[in-house]
């Protein structure tokens, strides 16, 4: 149904790798031979302008690759116009420049703002549109510039003959040579992979990625989505607007025709190819996308058939591109944010560290492991003083504990059909709570509102009394209500620390720029981020996992990593949507006795919950929904015996 | 296995480096021959006109060689693609002087010609435009080794101007282009030849507007254009719209004499039309090679029809042929192969030099002069004719 979509499952669903040791080593290998090839390739004395020229497109191509990779790769938004952006700098630096002589290095910063700018004025109205829909605007984007250009607005663009006599840059000494203009070039797209590969490696870089892989949970765990899918489109677009500068003083005139929508899809091509997300990779499809076709120009008509044809060929055989992202390890994760004084200080403090996190994780684990065959025997035990005495227990509890949240009045329907009507409910602190109801009662919708994702028709939700019912998603997980979901919505091809990661995204402030600067307070943050949520891991006994994708756990496990991506989020309140679905009976034991253990520390817990064995080892209380509205609430024991909940699973015979 | 896959990375690379190694060496070239290149649109969009351009330039060559060459030696020729496209223009403008030619014909297309002339000019190399026709080539920046065989926009446009009003008696004047650099450049220039007239009450223009290239239904632009009710209408773009735009005006009911440009009329346009309403249809064109009849174009004509059967559809491609002409003529006055000394001799010593056209003589600013223009017929067979005034 969305082309998009399926497309960017079908390339992310490919068995990804996790930057095994082997792997980063020979991609290592590979990066510094290519980049001593790229620095020395104009030197050797039989190359010629002409090659050195092609150089200088593959470049081109290149930072048009990383731009568009940000936009496509990172955040996984169909960009089908990126040439829109590319033109706009282009035409901006040739527009400024034969008109004032402004000079046209000074114009590369301000062809970046131009071009973010224009980025962002076009796609804040339609960033939320989905899938096939953003990419038909972003072709229409690409078109109306494209067309304006042509059309000569005030007399600026020169119509359909464009701009020419543009100067050369200026750079301590004119640059005017071709081995020149590709040093000027590929000095910048080192200084732009550079940055981006910190920004990858950074918390904006991961919201990206978590908004790639599922937009739904990233919101509900903090990412603010609209911010960074614009802020994507916005710097994308700057690095495109890079491209167009240079362009546009290299080769001293510009046309419309040198913007078209088959530049665009050829943009597309070079991030396919060269794999979502990878740096490298967009390099390397720039080079394939502009080597090729030169090889192949013998073959005059045939050229553009052969370059299909292997095209073709990789998306069949190796659909995830060339040179697929390795995601970081911990270990990589905790280096690249230590400071190098700490390092030379401390010989071998990172392992220590690591070291140390993993022995206290792992004695957390086994403490937790024992733990919870006590509990799971306490609760057993409890189980059956519980019943007998319930209804007392549940009298104290109720009265001195604080509330947490509390739910009024809330109606909330869909076309004609009432999902929620008139329900009122109270969430003690340091309680579990759970909700049931048969299938259809409207307990996950109660759920998506109190999270965000759906907005209320009537009633409140109130958090510590404050209101919550008007806010966004990721400001609710802010203010410390943290979800998994009925079925799980783990990030798939990032790993297991990264995905717990993102539950620390709202804990944490840095920016784009403290994270290109890596600043200080960007590196501690990270590192206290990284130790949480290695913490968080261990806590869900998955230390072990920490590196591998989390599309290689099994499914059970996934059920855990969702939780401790929650708990990463540190919250007050942590709502699970059916935590116990799809487990076995020695799982839901674990999982019980996990709950417990959270409550234990302080934390309040909401589930919706169809194992009744599970609600009644851990609730302290119950609501039961039905149609859309609460018809009773109170200890699980006392809600076997109430009659209206009887009906409401069985059907009314039982009169 | 994991050195084994580096040594496969790096042997790729040591692979590539090669082969651009051979590629880079088809320079140099021996002392006996004189090296020309051609710039044309090879692949890509007008790849027919690139091919056609090239058959002229390797017939023009074949006749220069068996007549005795330049300077005693033989045109060797050399091939560069440029797709239509203004990137890979410029790059194959750098192949053409990597390779240390003489001089350069090319290209085809103004915004296409623009960036490689810019690198020929800096690396001192004459390079002779064929099919590129806007006037802001020669006229907006001085070029001192830029040349071209083809006429200028504002040629072609003030020829339709004039031949409309004056001979035609057009009140009511629809101009329609497509937007691209060439189209909408010969219709300003019409425009602009028509404003006196304008000025003196004796026309006006009803309908000025662009359509869109490689649409297929253009209804609603014909629609608009019949209700203008004009008495001839003008059309600059290109044959695969001019022949969908006649049939589906002609189908709508409008019967006003249809004039393309020079880029508007050829076989396929007379196949998309159809013959019924391709016939009668006019074009405003520099001569087509089959009428002229000087001796260079019956030499030109009967060695063509040899070797390729059909003559070129499209005026351009004897441009190019022209070009060659001019080139080999320039360096024969010139007396060497210094760039300078051809450049001087394209401006002052072409006295006597023919090419297939005819005269090629060139104004101080690199444009040819004398570009002869006529008003071409669609025959009832299809074929194209010279209209009879």
């Amino acid at each position: 149904m969305n082309l998009s979509l399926s497309l960017l499952k079908r390339i992310l669903g490919t068995p990804g790798s996790s930057g095994g040791g082997d792997e980063l080593r020979r991609r290592r290998i590979i990066g510094i031979a290519a980049a001593v090839i790229f620095a020395l390739f104009p030197l050797l004395p039989f190359v010629d302008n002409y090659w050195i020229d092609v150089g200088f497109y593959v470049g081109i191509y290149a930072l048009l690759g990383l731009s568009l990779n940000i936009v496509l790769g990172e955040v996984g938004l169909f960009d089908l116009g990126h040439t829109a952006f590319y033109a706009i700098g282009a035409y901006v630096t040739a527009i400024l420049n034969t008109r004032f002589h402004i000079p046209i290095l000074w114009l590369l910063p301000v062809s970046a703002i131009a071009a973010g700018l224009f980025a962002w004025l076009v796609t804040a109205p339609v960033i939320h549109l989905k899938g096939d829909y953003l990419c038909i605007v972003t072709i229409g984007i690409g078109e109306i510039v494209r067309l304006s250009m042509i059309n000569n607005p005030l007399g600026l663009t020169g119509g359909p003959n464009g701009i020419n006599g543009i100067d050369n840059p200026h750079f301590i000494v004119p640059i005017l040579s071709s081995r020149q203009f590709y040093y000027l070039l590929w000095a910048i797209i080192g200084l732009s992979a550079f940055l981006l590969t910190r920004l990858q490696r950074s918390r904006v870089g991961r919201a990206w990625n978590y908004i790639r892989e599922d937009e739904t949970a990233a919101k509900a765990l903090g990412v603010n989505v609209r911010h960074y899918k614009l802020s994507a489109f916005v710097l994308g677009a700057a690095l495109a607007g890079v491209a167009g500068n240079i362009y546009a003083s290299k080769q001293m005139s510009i046309s419309p025709e040198s913007f078209t929508f088959m530049e665009s899809s050829l943009l597309f091509c070079i991030v396919l190819l060269g794999g979502l997300g990878s740096i490298p990779g967009s390099v390397l499809g720039a080079l394939a996308v502009t080597v090729f076709p030169e090889i192949f120009r013998p073959f005059a008509k045939y050229r553009l058939m052969f370059f299909g044809l292997a095209l073709l060929l990789m998306m069949i055989f190796k659909p995830g591109g060339i040179l697929p992202r390795l995601r970081d390890s911990g270990e990589r994760l905790k280096k690249v944010v230590e400071t190098k004084k700490a390092r030379s200080s401390k010989p071998g403090a990172g392992c220590e560290d690591t070291a140390d996190i993993l022995k206290r994780a792992n004695s957390a684990e086994s403490a937790d492991r024992s733990g919870s065959i006590n509990t799971i025997d306490r609760a057993d035990n409890v189980d059956t003083t519980q019943r007998s005495e319930c209804s007392a227990h549940a009298e104290t509890g109720g009265a001195q504990d604080k509330l947490l949240l509390r739910i009024e009045n809330l109606g909330l329907s869909f076309g004609g059909v009432t999902a929620v009507s008139d329900m009122d409910l109270e969430v003690v602190k340091g309680r579990i709570t759970a909700l049931i109801g048969p299938n259809g009662a409207g307990k996950t919708t109660v759920f998506n509102i109190i999270t965000g994702i759906y907005r209320p028709m009537s009633g409140r939700v109130l958090l510590r009394g404050e209101d919550i019912s008007s806010r966004l998603p990721h400001q609710i997980a802010k203010a410390g209500v943290a979800r998994t979901f009925q079925n799980i919505r783990i990030f798939p091809s990032l790993t297991c620390l990264e995905n717990v990661l993102c539950g620390q995204h709202s804990r944490g402030k840095a920016g784009f720029a403290a994270s290109m600067l890596r600043l200080a307070s960007q590196r501690t943050e990270e590192s206290r981020m990284l130790q949480k949520a290695q913490t968080c891991l261990a806590r869900v006994g998955l230390s072990d996992s920490a590196d591998s994708l989390a599309s290689a756990l099994p499914y059970g496990k996934r059920r855990y990593l969702e939780i401790a991506r929650a708990l990463a989020a540190e919250p007050e309140l942590i709502v699970l949507d059916e935590p116990s679905s799809g487990l076995n009976d020695a799982e839901t034991l674990e999982l019980a006795a996990l709950l417990k253990s959270l409550v234990a520390e302080g934390l309040t817990i909401f589930l919706i919950e169809h194992d009744m064995n599970l609600v009644d080892m851990v609730s302290d209380h119950v609501v039961v929904m039905q149609s859309g509205k609460k018809i009773a609430e109170g200890p699980m024991c006392d809600m076997r015996q109430n009659p209206k909940v009887i009906e409401a699973y069985l059907g009314s015979e039982e009169d | 296995m994991t050195i084994k896959k580096t040594g496969l990375v790096l042997g790729i690379c040591c692979a590539a480096l090669f082969l651009a190694l051979l590629a880079g060496c088809g320079g140099g070239g021996s002392g006996k021959t004189v090296k020309i290149a051609l710039q044309a649109p090879i692949t890509g969009d007008y790849a027919y006109e690139g091919q056609m351009a090239k058959q002229s330039v390797e017939v023009a060559a074949e006749l220069i060689n068996k007549a005795g060459g330049v300077l005693g030696k033989q045109v060797e020729l050399v091939i560069v693609d440029d797709a239509s496209n203004p990137k890979d223009s410029a790059l194959a403008a750098q192949k053409a002087v990597s390779q240390k030619v003489a001089a350069v014909i090319g290209s085809y297309g103004s915004s296409v010609t623009e960036p490689a002339a810019d690198i020929y000019e800096k690396n001192k190399m004459v390079s002779v435009g064929y099919g590129c026709t806007a006037v802001r080539l020669t006229m907006d920046k001085e070029r001192k080794y830029f040349f071209r065989t083809c006429g200028r926009d504002d040629a072609q446009g003030l020829f339709f101007g004039t031949y409309a009003v004056e001979t035609m008696g057009a009140k009511r004047i629809a101009i329609m282009h497509d937007n691209s650099t060439f189209a909408k450049g010969v219709a300003d220039e019409a425009m602009k030849a028509l404003e006196p007239y304008m000025a003196e009450g004796k026309t006006e223009v009803v309908y000025f507007d662009a359509i869109t290239p490689k649409e297929k239904d253009f209804s609603a632009a014909v629609t608009k254009l019949r209700e203008t009710k004009p008495d001839v209408w003008y059309f600059t773009g290109y044959y695969p719209e001019a022949g969908l735009l006649i049939r589906q005006a002609r189908d709508a009911g409008l019967d006003c004499p249809f004039i393309g440009g020079n880029a508007a009329i050829n076989d396929d346009f007379v196949k998309i039309a159809g013959l019924d309403v391709a016939a009668g249809a006019l074009m405003t064109q520099e001569p087509l090679v089959t009428d002229v009849t000087t001796d260079i174009a019956s030499q030109f004509k009967s060695l063509y029809q040899e070797k390729f059967k059909e003559l070129p559809s499209s005026p351009w491609p004897v441009y190019a042929a022209d070009a060659l002409y001019a080139i080999v003529g320039a360096i024969d006055k010139a007396g060497k192969l210094d760039s300078d000394a051809i450049a001087e001799a394209m401006r002052t010593k072409m006295d006597g030099v023919q090419g297939v056209t005819g005269a090629l003589l060139f104004s101080d600013r690199g444009d040819r002069r004398d570009v002869p223009y006529k008003m071409y017929k669609v025959d009832p067979e299809g074929k194209l004719v010279v209209a009879e005034l």
